[in-house]
C-alpha cells in the first residue's frame, strides 16, 4: 500500500495527464457529433445569454448594411407578396375573394452566433419554440437559402446551414429545369458543389439555382446561388459543378424561418401512401 | 500571492478574449486563433505541474462550451500543458532558471522566448486542428490551418511581451 501511494505521488503529474486527457477523449467521442450537445451548448441558457449580448454589442457596427438589405428585402416582399400564398381551390372556378389559403410563414429571427470556417458549422438563432419555430423548418434571408432548423429550445435554435458537410438541398437549374442536389464540402463557404446533373443537361456558368420545394422545407423557387463553374469529368456519369452561393455567410445577420403550415398536410399524404 | 492572482486574471481574460474577440474573427477559413494558449505560456516555472494541467484542463473546457467542441481545446490544452516541462527542460539555459522567474522576455531574452512561444503555440495549433478535422480535412489544408493560426496568435504574444511585461 505504501509503496502504491509513492507511486502515485511520483508519478502524479502523468496521472493527472492522463485521467484529464481521458475525460476529455470521452467529451469528444460522446458530444462532438450529436446534435444534442451542440444544442445543449450553444442554446443553453448561460452562453445563449452571453452570445445574445455580445451580439448586440456587434450588431451595431453593422447597421448600415443591415439596414440597405432590409430595405431591399422589402421591397422584393412587396414584389412578390403573392408568392408565399397557395390557391385554396382548383381554379376552374373564378373567384374574387378567399381564393389564397396561407401555406408559408416566415418568422425574422437574428443569428447570435455562427461559423463559417469549420466542416460542420452551425447558426444559432434568437428565436425558438415559444416564438413557432418548428424542427425541420426551412431558413432563408434576403440573399437566399440559409439552411434548416435542426434543434430548438424555448427561446433559441440552431439552423443547419447548407455550408456544413451534413447538409443536403435539392435545387433546380432555373434554365433548363433539371435538378440536383447541392453540398458543401469543405473550404470555402462561399462555394459548394451541385450533384447529380447528367451530362446530356445543357449547363452554362452563370445560371441560377432555385430551391424545389420537393422537401417541403423551402418554399418553391428560392434563390440558392449560380453556377460558377462546370467541368466534365472523364469516367464519371455527371457533372462536377461548382455553385457560388448567393448568401454570405459571414456577413449574415438577420434571417427568416419559413414555416411550412400545410406540411403536416404534405407528410401525412405520404405517410398514407406507405401504409 | 500575488503571481496566483496575476495568472488567476490572466486566465479570465484570456477566456473571455478568446470567446468574445478571437472566436468570432471570420475573416478566413484558415484563421481560427487560440490565445487561450498564452495562459500556458506564461504561468511561472514554480507553478505545481498539478496546477498547469488542471486549470489547462478548465481553460480549454470552458472555451469548449462556447465553441461547440466539447473535449477538443481540453484535450489540446491538457496535452501542451503535458509537454511544458519537458519543451522548458530542453531550452533551459546552461546556469538553470532563476528562482522566482517566469517565462517571460525581461527575464529570458527574445532568442529563448521566441523558441520557446514558437513551439508550444505551433503545437497547439496543430493538435488542435488535427483533432478538430480528423478524417476530414485535407493534411495541407490542416498545415496551412496551423501556420496562418499560429502566426496570428504569436503576434499577439509578442505584442504582449513587447507593451505589457516590463521590468
Amino acid at each position: 500500500m505504501k509503496g502504491f501511494v509513492k507511486f502515485l505521488l511520483k508519478h502524479h503529474f502523468t496521472l493527472i495527464f492522463l485521467v484529464l486527457q481521458f475525460i476529455s477523449f470521452v467529451l469528444i467521442v460522446n458530444y462532438n457529433k450529436t446534435q444534442k450537445v451542440i444544442f445543449i451548448n450553444s442554446s443553453s441558457h448561460i452562453s445563449g445569454i452571453f452570445n445574445t449580448s455580445v451580439s448586440s454589442v456587434s450588431s451595431y457596427f453593422q447597421l448600415r448594411e443591415d439596414n440597405i438589405r432590409l430595405l431591399r428585402e422589402n421591397t422584393n416582399l412587396r414584389n412578390l407578396f403573392l408568392k408565399n400564398y397557395k390557391l385554396r381551390h382548383v381554379p376552374n372556378k373564378e373567384l374574387l375573394d378567399s381564393l389564397y389559403l396561407q401555406n408559408y410563414r416566415f418568422i425574422s429571427a437574428e443569428i447570435i452566433q455562427s461559423s463559417v470556417r469549420k466542416t460542420r458549422n452551425y447558426l444559432t438563432l434568437n428565436v425558438g419554440a415559444i416564438q413557432g419555430v418548428r424542427k425541420g423548418s426551412g431558413v432563408v434571408s434576403a440573399d437566399g437559402v440559409v439552411g434548416v432548423i435542426k434543434v430548438i429550445s424555448d427561446n433559441y435554435s440552431v439552423v443547419l446551414p447548407i455550408i456544413n458537410t451534413d447538409c443536403k438541398v435539392s435545387c433546380r437549374i432555373n434554365r433548363s429545369q433539371y435538378y440536383g442536389s447541392l453540398t458543401w464540402k469543405g473550404g470555402s463557404y462561399r462555394t459548394a458543389e451541385l450533384l447529380e446533373i447528367p451530362f446530356h443537361v445543357d449547363v452554362e456558368k452563370g445560371d441560377s439555382l432555385f430551391t424545389t420545394g420537393f422537401s417541403s422545407i423551402f418554399p418553391t423557387g428560392e434563390l440558392v446561388g449560380w453556377v460558377d463553374n462546370v467541368e466534365k469529368k472523364e469516367g464519371e456519369n455527371f457533372y462536377s459543378i461548382q455553385v457560388k452561393l448567393s448568401v454570405d455567410f459571414q456577413s449574415l445577420r438577420y434571417v427568416y424561418v419559413v414555416d411550412h403550415l400545410l406540411k403536416f398536410e404534405m407528410d401525412s399524404l405520404k405517410v398514407k401512401l406507405n401504409d | 500571492m500575488i503571481e496566483i492572482i496575476k495568472n488567476g486574471i490572466r486566465f479570465f481574460v484570456l477566456l473571455l478574449l478568446q470567446i468574445a474577440i478571437f472566436n468570432r474573427i471570420e475573416i478566413s477559413i484558415f484563421l481560427s486563433p487560440m490565445i487561450i494558449v498564452m495562459f500556458i505560456i506564461s504561468l511561472p516555472f514554480t507553478t505545481p505541474k498539478s496546477i498547469i494541467l488542471i486549470s489547462s484542463f478548465f481553460l480549454g473546457l470552458f472555451v469548449d462550451i462556447f465553441m461547440n467542441t466539447p473535449g477538443i481545446l481540453s484535450f489540446t490544452a491538457v496535452l501542451i500543458a503535458y509537454i511544458r516541462p519537458f519543451v522548458l527542460l530542453t531550452l533551459e539555459p546552461r546556469e538553470g532558471y532563476f528562482i522566482g522567474s517566469s517565462p517571460k522576455v525581461v527575464d529570458l531574452g527574445w532568442n529563448w522566448f521566441f523558441q520557446y512561444s514558437i513551439i508550444l503555440t505551433i503545437f497547439f495549433h496543430f493538435i488542435y486542428f488535427v483533432i478538430l478535422g480528423f478524417g476530414q480535412d485535407n493534411f495541407l489544408i490542416m498545415i496551412w490551418k496551423t501556420i496562418i493560426s499560429s502566426a496570428f496568435t504569436l503576434f499577439f504574444i509578442f505584442l504582449y511581451q513587447l507593451f505589457v511585461t516590463k521590468n
